[in-house]
Parts: structure tokens; C-alpha cells; sequence
């Protein structure tokens, strides 16, 4: 098995257009740390004076939110009791918002940057099984003896582990660039809500959590796209479809979900696992719990539909 | 000799059409098993299903005693194949396309690689990109990847396809030797006769997914009666006096030539009956039906058969 995911993983890097990407990814991490350097350099020096007025005109307005408004959702409702308590937890305790940029803050703004990551693992994962029927070599790759349930999913594997290459990549490059440009030396602590209570969180864990949070999401369209690859053979039907799917479906799903509850089914009201820490759910109702599940009946549909179509095909030329 | 390769009531429905029409044959340990017929006759589907890529309607495929249907991975341990092209990963060197294939098994060495690389000549070039070979060292490159398992079974479907004469010639000694030093049992498809005939023991004629007919390439020396030429200066004249005494030869005009059918010890009879009728007897041959003449004679027979 140890073999085979190394034959992959040399077929994926040894690829011209793989190191592209890589390369891509490299280019556009810092010239955006280049991009908040300069506008940090036009910003004017903090802590803000009056940082507690500011908290204070937020709580209110707060406040206002949940008292007038009709149709809060749950979810809205958690958020803004956190956010107040986060709000008046900083007054109290003498802790500014820290607008400066440091190095935690620019790896949380880079997280951002994982789109293009995403992009990558799709177009990895929508070539990995059709482009063996492309070059041909599908027919030396499955006269082996080794079934082909282990071959597709050494591909998965490989994949995966493109995903978490490039996730890495992403992470230990603005890690750096926001050290050198940034330094560390801004708040090290995270403020979060958790069971009506304040808590103080270490930011890497923070961090830690907005980067496996956006994993999911690129998981999701790269096993979208690895199904598509295995079930149709055909890399560009795959990588159009996915990432198709990937830009309109979150903005159309938005838009249905206004008129619709059911929306909340649909593969894109549940990919963006972000949406629950800060308070902004699709359509009312949804938790965690329930986009995971929905997450995890996709994932399964996905995966079975790929297994089962590429050990029953005929390979003809 | 023990088979190799058994096929039993072979069938193949794609679409409700039967492309494969139960198929029975073996091939035995050193033989070499040419598969003949026309474009779309069911040779590459054949192909196709005892290398594992296409799955059997009906009946079994046995390799070297394992069914590919329910013994896939022992089964297929045993074969090593060129499915039409040998296609390679281009972006990678020779060498580095071997070590995929030489990971996917187990207990193949790097003097395993080194060892298949001399067989077929590619040392030079071994660690080049693909993209920079040409056909004839892709063609290669394909044996030496079917080769690296030492399989008892090879199978190459149309290995002479757009190779130069030198390349066909080389391709040719390589399945002689294989099945000779090595005592495989090889299977190789074309549609071309005359170049089955230079490296088969034996041709299986597939038409319209049947086998209509196995033969030998070789015809065995001694059958009684041969065809032979003489070729006279009046030949109608010597059609008339050979039919008068000997009708049984059959004899028959050819251009200047007389043609006859008979064994041997009967010739001097037929050579002396011309001279002594004032004909000239220039030459005499044997001639050996060549095995195009013997294919198209199935076919056609086939055809009006049918027709």
C-alpha cells in the first residue's frame, strides 16, 4: 500500500503543471503579506484611543439587535450574547482589541488564501483517475495484481495527502512571512464564548481551528472532484463541473435559501464550517451537528459512487 | 507440456450484442499463439478480458490454473502485457516508469530492472523522459515493464503496429527467444498473416467474435502429396496428355506452368510422360501453399458458407 501511494505521489509531483501550483501558491501568499505590509504602513499607530468607546457603541448596538429584532435565528442569538460578553470580558479585564497587525493575525487573514490551496487539490483530484485513461497507462495500472479498490484509493490517499502538502505549505509560509514582517508581538490569546462562559484560548489553537475548519471544505470539492474523475474519465468535465459547483453553488445555495428551508440539504449550505463560529448560518435551524452529518452522508455517496463505478468498469480504449 | 492459458466458453455481451461468442482455446508452455481476423473481429476484447481490464460475460479464463474470475490477483501475477500501445508516463524517465510497475508487485529487485532494461536494450537511455523515446524504444520500454515479474504468460496485442522493418524484425526475435529459452506461453494479436506466419506455432482465426479455426503454421513434411510446378513450353498440350494417364494429379494451367498434385514418387512418372511427348520440361518446384493462401481459403469458404 506504502508503494503504491509513493507511485502516485511521484506521478502527482513529478507533473509540470503539480509544481505550477505549488509554485502559485507560494507567489500569491507573499505577495499578499507584501500587500498587508504596505498597508500597514499607512495605518496609524495603536491601541486606539477610546478602544472602550467603541466596545461599548458595539455592545449597544448588540444589544439593540437582540432585543428589536424578530426573527433571530439561534445561532445569531449565541453569537451576539458572545460577542457581548467577549466585549464587556475586554473592558473589564483591560484587553484592546489588537488591530495592529502581528503574525497571528496575518495567518489568520492568509486563511483566506486557502481558496486558491482548494483549487489546487481539486485540479489534482479531478486528473488523478482520468488522466490514467487520458495517457493510456490505465490499462499497465490495472494489469497488476493488485485490485482496484487499493489502486482508487491509493489515489485518494495521494490526494488527501496533496490537500495537507499544500495545507502545510500555506500555513508554515505566512507562519514566517508574519513573523519576520510582523513580529509576535501581539496578543497571544484568543477570546471565545464557549457554554456562557469567557474562555481565554491560545491562538495557535485558534489558528489550528480555522485551518482544519477550511480543510473540510476543500476535502469535500476534491472528493467531489475525485468522484467525477473516476465515474466519467474525463479531467476537464471533472475540474469544470467541480469548480463550477465550487463558485456559483455557495452564492445560488445563499440565494434559494432565503425562500427555501431545504436548502439547508444542499452540499453548499454545509461545506463552510466557519459559519457557525461567527453567528451567520444559511437558514435557521442548522448546527454543527447537522452539517456534519449532512457533510458525512455526501462524503459517503461521493466515495461509494467512485469505488463502485471504477471496480466494475470495462476498460475499453 | 502444461497450458498456460485456458479459456472456457468464453462470452463477451456489450449492449446486448454479443461481440465475444463462447471462445474456447489453450496455449501451451513455449508456444507462441498468433490471433488472427479482420478489424473489429473481438481480438482486442479477447485481449482485453484475460489481462483483467474487461470483466467475462459467460465461462472462465484460467492462467496457469488460476480463474481471473475469482483468483484475479494469482491469476494476473502470471501475466505480463502490452494492451495495443505500450503507453508510458511521459513526464517520467524509463526507469523511473519501471519502478512503478516494480513497486506494485512484490520481490522485484533493482538487478531485476537492470537485468530486463539489457534484455531489450535500453541501457543508454534508460534514465531519459519517455517524451524523448521513440516508438520502437516505447515498444521496448513495454516489454521490458511486462517482462520485470518474470510472468509464464505475455501477451502483446498488435506489438509490430507502426514499427519500422527493423524494429518488427527485433520485436519478432524477442518473442522467438522468450518462448524458446524461456518456455512462456505468448499470445500475440495482428491483423496481418504474413507477419503471424514469421513468428507463430500456432494461428487461431477469430471472425465476427468465433473462432473459426486453429492451425498449425508449419504443415507437417510428411504429407504424401505435394503441389508442384513444371513449367513447359506447350502447356495446354501437356494438361491434355498428364489428364489421358495420370487424372488423379489434377492438373491444372498456371501462366507457363503446369500444375500438379501428387506424392512424390509419382513425379518421375509425370516428367518422363512429358518428355517422351516431345514436350520441354524447363523446371520443376514444389510449391507450398503459403499460409495467406490457406487463410483467404477459410474465409472465402466461410463467406460462401454464409453468403
Amino acid at each position: 500500500m506504502i508503494g503504491l501511494i509513493k507511485n502516485e505521489w511521484l506521478k502527482l509531483v513529478k507533473q509540470w503543471g503539480t509544481r505550477v501550483m505549488i509554485a502559485l501558491l507560494v507567489l500569491i501568499t507573499c505577495l499578499f503579506a507584501g500587500l498587508m505590509k504596505y498597508e500597514e504602513s499607512h495605518q496609524a499607530d495603536s491601541p486606539t484611543p477610546g478602544w472602550q468607546e467603541k466596545l461599548q457603541a458595539e455592545n449597544a448596538a448588540y444589544k439593540k439587535e437582540l432585543t428589536e429584532e424578530q426573527n433571530l435565528t439561534e445561532v445569531r442569538k449565541d453569537y451576539l450574547e458572545g460577542q457581548i460578553n467577549i466585549n464587556e470580558y475586554r473592558l473589564q479585564h483591560n484587553l484592546p482589541v489588537d488591530t495592529d497587525m502581528d503574525m497571528q493575525s496575518f495567518v489568520e487573514g492568509s486563511s483566506d488564501l486557502l481558496s486558491f490551496a482548494g483549487l489546487f487539490v481539486l485540479i489534482a483530484a479531478a486528473g488523478i483517475v482520468a488522466n490514467e485513461h487520458t495517457w493510456g497507462t490505465i490499462k499497465l495500472l490495472l494489469t497488476r495484481p493488485v485490485s482496484r479498490v487499493k489502486i482508487l484509493f491509493s489515489k485518494y490517499a495521494t490526494v488527501i495527502l496533496f490537500g495537507l502538502f499544500l495545507l502545510a505549505v500555506a500555513f508554515t509560509l505566512s507562519s514566517l512571512l508574519g513573523l519576520v514582517l510582523f513580529g509576535a508581538s501581539g496578543s497571544s490569546i484568543h477570546l471565545a464564548y464557549e457554554n456562557g462562559q469567557v474562555v481565554e484560548q491560545s491562538m495557535i489553537f485558534h489558528l489550528l481551528k480555522v485551518y482544519v475548519f477550511k480543510f473540510v471544505d476543500v476535502l469535500m470539492f476534491a472528493t467531489l472532484a475525485f468522484m467525477v474523475s473516476a465515474v466519467f474519465r474525463s479531467s476537464s468535465l471533472a475540474i469544470g463541473l467541480s469548480s463550477f459547483l465550487l463558485f456559483i453553488g455557495p452564492t445560488v445555495t445563499m440565494l434559494l435559501s432565503m425562500r427555501y428551508e431545504w436548502t439547508k440539504y444542499l452540499l453548499f449550505a454545509n461545506t463552510d464550517l466557519l459559519q457557525f463560529e461567527e453567528g451567520r448560518t444559511l437558514v435557521s435551524g442548522m448546527t454543527m451537528e447537522f452539517s456534519l452529518v449532512v457533510l458525512a452522508v455526501y462524503y459517503a455517496v461521493f466515495q461509494i459512487l467512485a469505488f463502485i463505478v471504477f471496480s466494475k468498469r470495462d476498460v475499453a480504449a | 507440456m502444461t497450458a498456460l492459458v485456458e479459456l472456457w466458453n468464453v462470452s463477451k455481451v456489450i449492449k446486448g450484442r454479443k461481440i465475444i461468442d463462447s471462445l474456447s482455446f489453450t496455449v501451451k508452455q513455449g508456444e507462441v499463439f498468433g490471433f488472427l481476423g479482420p478489424n473489429g473481429a473481438g481480438k482486442t476484447t479477447t485481449i482485453r478480458m484475460i489481462v483483467g481490464l474487461m470483466k467475462l460475460s459467460e465461462g472462465d479464463i484460467l492462467i496457469n490454473g488460476h480463474p481471473i474470475r475469482t483468483g484475479f490477483e494469482k491469476a494476473v501475477s502470471q501475466v505480463g502485457a502490452i494492451v495495443e500501445n505500450p503507453e508510458m508516463y511521459k513526464f517520467l524517465t524509463g526507469f523511473e516508469n519501471l519502478q512503478q510497475y516494480a513497486r506494485m508487485q512484490s520481490k522485484i529487485t533493482k538487478e531485476k530492472i537492470e537485468e530486463v532494461i539489457k534484455l531489450v536494450g535500453l541501457e543508454d537511455r534508460i534514465h531519459e523522459k519517455v517524451k524523448t523515446y521513440s516508438l520502437g524504444m516505447r515498444q521496448r520500454l513495454g516489454i521490458a515493464q511486462a517482462l520485470l515479474h518474470d510472468p509464464k504468460v505475455l501477451i502483446l496485442d498488435e506489438p509490430t503496429n507502426g514499427l519500422d522493418p527493423a524494429g518488427i524484425k527485433d520485436i519478432r526475435r524477442h518473442i522467438r527467444d522468450l518462448a524458446e529459452k524461456k518456455g512462456m506461453a505468448i499470445i500475440v494479436s495482428s491483423h496481418l498473416l504474413s507477419e503471424m506466419e514469421m513468428m507463430c506455432d500456432r494461428i487461431g482465426i477469430l471472425q465476427k467474435g468465433r473462432l473459426t479455426h486453429i492451425q498449425a503454421v508449419h504443415e507437417s513434411s510428411d504429407r504424401a502429396v505435394d503441389r508442384y510446378a513444371i513449367e513447359v513450353n506447350y502447356p495446354e498440350a501437356a494438361v491434355k496428355k498428364v489428364i489421358s494417364s495420370f487424372s488423379y494429379v489434377q492438373p491444372k494451367i498456371a501462366g507457363s506452368c503446369l500444375m500438379v498434385e501428387a506424392e512424390k514418387e509419382r513425379l518421375p512418372e509425370v516428367i518422363s510422360l512429358l518428355v517422351s511427348s516431345h514436350i520441354k520440361v524447363y523446371e520443376v518446384k514444389k510449391v507450398t501453399k503459403s499460409l495467406e493462401e490457406r487463410f483467404l481459403e477459410i474465409t472465402e469458404r466461410q463467406e460462401v458458407m454464409s453468403g
